[in-house]
């Protein structure tokens, strides 16, 4: 490997990017050791208040740890579960992923907002929904005390923007892997077996893709009540098509594969064949694709919340936060403001995050 | 005799991702009116690089032409505007390429593709153009030129489409057409069919051909004069028969072992050992130094200049290569 | 091509199947929420005999899809009018903003993208994909909110309610119409810029795969232009796709209506669909989602042919669909 900038970095975070230069992945290693910082000078609040209602539940116990091991599964995982035949070495993948700064900058992004949804009740000022005075508290600008003022009913609006990011990641995320998972057994079993059963479950992928999905969405939550896991069901009920055709195309040609055509030939049975050899190599495509949409289903859930159909408030919801502030958008601008700014941003890291994922497999995704 | 087109210390370079690619590095060869020069080497050898150089085709980013001079017909093509480079391509320098599958448009049917060209540099009306066209199908031997202009690239065999597609170089009648492995894609039998193709019609339209081919058999077949190049240089020059029966570059030697035949049936196939140097980073010395069997301590140290070892004969090598044995 | 009409005609079908047992199937009475419990139980039925509401399912479902071929759409619970009737007045006005947005999405889209792709790699690249990234992941609520701060709210220069003034002395019809055009270019403007987005990247995509294409460099090898080669060569080939792109933006340009049409007080289908929703007036809901069922489906189906117009290695006769791959 040739010297490329003049200067080159050995990265200080293990596994990631096994060789990277540029200051991307400084900043993605400083931010580590400072998250393990922070996770490290916590713990003993966390186990000493485990008995405390009032302390670190739980939950945000989990959420401290869970951030830790996602922030460093996620700069490696996605880019060792793609093992497509022909693919690139992972060296070669992460080194391509790491100088493409774009890309680097949506992970870090996209890893922050998702620790910070994590965070939330540890760096989170006040709580969400609470109300100290509404009638002297209310549409206050933003100030040291409140970051980003307060609404109509005197709730900081910082806190509840960083509330709001677990509704947003968590709807996005589950969502996302509830829609890969099926499509992927549907899109792989269909391409697998063939035939008139790949026609007919085609037809209804593309019956399915044809229909205007908000329209979809809006008639099945209105009809049935709204609440978090329904909203996560039915965005994934409504978005998996994508990925089973995306499946579907890759297992059609890797059933001519030699190696398919052998694990045939030696008797294995469907399920078999389709699980251990198919899935595995059209992992690649999946998980470029899930990326990506991670940021759609979060603009989705934000028209939801918008429309007044996804999580119902007083649960903060960035569509709803902005939905609130409608009325007073000169007055007190930041109540619409920043809950819009958080989506726009996370919806921008999510995509810079899935393309340069895309660029580093060099894969196409539809 | 006056040469049609002389290249004199061409140099380009590809900023790529990994950093920066020399892959032509001082090339200087000529092309005499009339004459077919074979240009022969290793894919990624820069002999396509160095006919995009000629044509300015080179697309900038990534590439960049260096340095260097290409005259043809007393001007310098490096230098003259773009516009002025229009004119040339196409009408009195032509290219054709490897793969007849890719390098027609899909979407235009052939007469379409051949008359664009042929409005583009002559004053001619529509007739006259098609005229023109369905002329230069049969010149180049298509049974059916009114079924084939119609029809879209697709819907023709791999021959055929290179038959469009020299009809298409040579509608302007060029005084120079650059044949960039044209036969390389297609089954034996056309490779010939294509090759005698090009060579009757080069007698009969009098130009100069630049046959590029990694195919020493081509070369034999088709040229006059030889070029061999190895890692973006020129490493022998030679007449073809001066190149064949008294090689002097070791590389050039290599490639000749190289070739199966029938003669030597049983025998083991000689190879070249090694792999072609990374363009990003060129060791000093000699480029095939590392491949080489002759190679010896300055090999290694020193680069080298062309010398001349016989009459209009050029190598990269200060050994005698006939006289030498190797060096293990 | 009769293939592709008869495919059209059943997944119109399968989607109205399928919406209609969703609704009906939903826990819950719909007329539930119409009455106090403390109605007397006679009237209710008598109502739900008049809505045929106590008839079995399947029998429901059979009168439902014979009226609907009829192009009848049943009676609105809420507005206690034929739903056709509302339909009548709602998709115009529905067609007119989303016919706008897409044409300026085309426009917008295509020459975006062509100008990114032309100078590939460049300063001005970059920057147009950065700002097609952005536009491509704001919520148009979001964008809508900002355009109506800047434009109404401060500089007081648009318009950003109904679809016309209400106390407008119309000095002809011209007035009329520029009254409208000014009414429409916040709702239409917001409407297309997201789907503008997506257009140009893909749009730049595609462009940049057909002139990485050996053929351009024949193309150039010939002497023609730079112009003449991105209009004829690579445009033509890249056409096919961009054309199959601004079909599927049917769809999300229809949801993206809903939105739109809530915001700015644009009484079309949109609007419709949420305020039925939120009245649970089943009939409408129905009625709308087979609409816009309709509309995605004639979009596609158009897209296809024009896809097979603008590719000669596409014949409808030939099997299946040129999407595919």
């Amino acid at each position: 490997m040739r010297e490329k900038n003049g200067h080159r970095i050995r990265s200080v975070v293990p596994g990631v990017g096994s060789r990277t230069s540029g200051w991307v992945p400084v900043v993605f290693s400083i931010f580590f050791y400072l998250y393990l910082t922070v996770v490290i000078t916590r713990m003993p609040a966390v186990v000493a208040g485990w008995n405390d209602p009032a302390g670190i539940g739980l939950f945000e116990a989990l959420g401290i740890m869970g951030g830790l091991v996602a922030l460093y599964l996620g700069a490696v995982v996605p880019l060792w579960l793609d093992r497509r035949p022909a693919g690139k070495t992972l060296r070669e993948k992460s080194r391509r992923f790491w100088t493409n700064r774009m890309a680097a900058i949506g992970f870090v992004v996209f890893l922050l907002l998702a620790s910070i949804s994590l965070l939330a009740p540890v760096l989170a000022p006040y709580e969400p929904s609470a109300q100290i005075d509404p009638a002297l508290e209310r549409y206050q600008s933003p100030s040291m005390t409140h970051l980003m003022g307060t609404d109509r009913f005197g709730r900081d609006v910082f806190s509840r923007v960083l509330y709001g990011a677990r509704v947003s990641l968590a709807v996005g995320v589950l969502s996302v892997i509830l829609a890969s998972i099926f499509g992927m057994l549907y899109g792989a079993f269909a391409g697998y077996l063939g035939g008139w059963i790949d026609d007919v479950s085609m037809r209804v992928v593309d019956g399915l893709l044809a229909f205007p999905r908000l329209l979809l969405l809006l008639t099945l939550l209105a009809m049935f009540a709204n609440s978090f896991s329904l909203v996560v069901l039915v965005l994934a009920a409504t978005g998996w098509m994508g990925v089973a055709r995306l499946v579907r195309a890759e297992v059609l040609s890797l059933k001519e594969r030699d190696f398919v055509q052998a694990a045939i030939a030696t008797g294995a049975g469907h399920a078999r064949i389709v699980w251990r050899h198919l899935i595995p190599n059209a992992l690649g495509p999946v998980i470029v694709a899930a990326t990506l949409r991670v940021g759609l289903i979060i603009l989705l859930e934000s028209y939801l919340s918008f429309l007044g159909l996804g999580i119902q408030p007083p649960t903060p919801t960035w569509g709803n936060m902005v939905f609130e502030g409608r009325e007073v958008l000169i007055g007190a601008w930041w109540v619409a403001a920043f809950p819009g700014l958080a989506i726009v941003t996370t919806v921008v890291s999510c995509n810079l995050f899935g393309d340069g994922l895309r660029d580093a497999m060099d894969v196409k995704t539809g | 005799m006056q040469n049609l087109i002389e290249i004199k210390h061409l140099s380009c370079s590809f900023h790529t991702e990994d950093g920066l690619a020399r892959a032509v590095d001082d090339v200087s060869f000529a092309i005499r009116p009339g004459e077919t020069l074979g240009v022969v080497g290793e894919s990624g050898c820069g002999k396509t690089v160095t006919a995009l150089a000629i044509m300015r085709l080179i697309q900038d980013p990534p590439g960049k032409i260096d340095r260097g001079e290409i005259f043809f017909k007393d001007r310098d093509l490096l230098t003259i505007s773009e516009r002025d480079m229009r004119r040339v391509r196409g009408n009195e320098i032509s290219m054709i390429f490897q793969e007849p599958m890719t390098s027609l448009n899909p979407v235009f049917t052939c007469g379409y593709q051949i008359k664009e060209a042929v409005t583009l540099h002559q004053k001619v009306g529509k007739r006259e153009a098609m005229e023109k066209t369905l002329e230069m199908l049969r010149l180049v031997g298509i049974p059916d030129p009114e079924m084939c202009a119609k029809a879209y690239p697709h819907q023709l065999s791999g021959g055929m489409r290179q038959r469009v597609m020299i009809a298409m170089a040579l509608s302007c009648h060029p005084s120079l057409l650059i044949a960039d492995e044209p036969t390389t894609a297609l089954d034996v039998t056309i490779q010939a069919q294509i090759l005698e193709l090009l060579q009757s019609l080069q007698e009969r339209l009098g130009m100069a051909v630049m046959m590029i081919t990694h195919d020493l058999g081509v070369i034999a077949e088709t040229c006059k004069r030889v070029v061999v190049m190895y890692a973006g240089q020129v490493v022998e020059t030679a007449d073809v028969s001066d190149l064949f029966y008294d090689p002097r570059h070791p590389y050039t030697l290599g490639l000749e072992e190289s070739i199966p035949r029938p003669s030597h049936k049983g025998s083991k196939l000689k190879v070249i050992a090694g792999r072609v140097p990374d363009p990003y980073n060129y060791a000093s010395g000699c480029r095939f130094s590392a491949r080489c069997p002759y190679a010896e301590k300055r090999c290694f140290e020193e680069s080298i200049e062309m010398r001349e070892t016989g009459p209009g004969h050029h190598a990269r090598c200060w050994k005698d290569v006939t006289q030498a044995s190797p060096s293990e | 091509m009769l293939r592709r009409i008869l495919h059209a005609g059943i997944l119109v079908f399968v989607i109205l199947t399928a919406t209609f047992f969703v609704i009906r199937l939903a826990p819950g009475d719909p007329l539930n929420r119409y009455f106090s419990p403390d109605i007397d139980p006679q009237a209710m039925d008598a109502v739900r005999n008049q809505l045929g509401l106590d008839e079995p399912l399947p029998i429901q479902y059979a009168k439902t899809l014979g009226s609907f071929v009829r192009g009848d759409f049943g009676m609105s619970i809420t507005e206690h009018r034929p739903v056709s009737d509302i339909l009548k007045e709602a998709i115009p006005r529905t067609l007119l903003l989303t016919v706008a947005a897409l044409l300026l999405q085309i426009l917008l889209g295509v020459l975006l993208g062509m100008i990114s792709a032309v100078k590939r790699y460049s300063a001005l690249d970059k920057t147009l994909s950065f700002v097609f990234l952005m536009f491509y992941s704001i919520p148009s609520f979001y964008l809508a909110f900002i355009a109506i701060a800047l434009f109404t709210l401060k500089l007081g220069w648009l318009p950003s309610a109904n679809m016309f003034s209400l106390h407008l002395e119309p000095d002809g019809f011209s007035d009329i119409v520029f009254d409208r055009v000014l009414h429409m270019i916040l709702p239409v403007t917001v409407l297309a810029f997201g789907s503008a987005a997506a257009l140009a990247r893909y749009t730049r995509g595609s462009l940049l795969d057909v002139l990485g294409q050996e053929f351009i460099q024949t193309a150039r090898a010939k002497g023609l232009t730079e112009g003449r080669i991105l209009w004829k060569h690579v445009f033509k080939n890249a056409l096919p796709q961009i054309l199959t792109v601004v079909g599927l933006s049917i769809p999300f340009l229809l949801g993206g209506a809903v939105v739109i049409e809530k915001i700015f007080a644009w009484p079309g289908m949109g609007a419709l669909m949420v305020d039925s929703i939120f009245a649970r007036d089943y009939p409408v809901v129905l009625a709308v989602n087979f609409i816009a069922a309709c509309m995605v489906i004639l979009g596609n189906l158009l897209a296809d042919l024009s896809y097979a117009w603008a590719d000669p290695r596409v014949k409808l006769s030939s099997h299946g669909g040129p999407a595919g791959g």
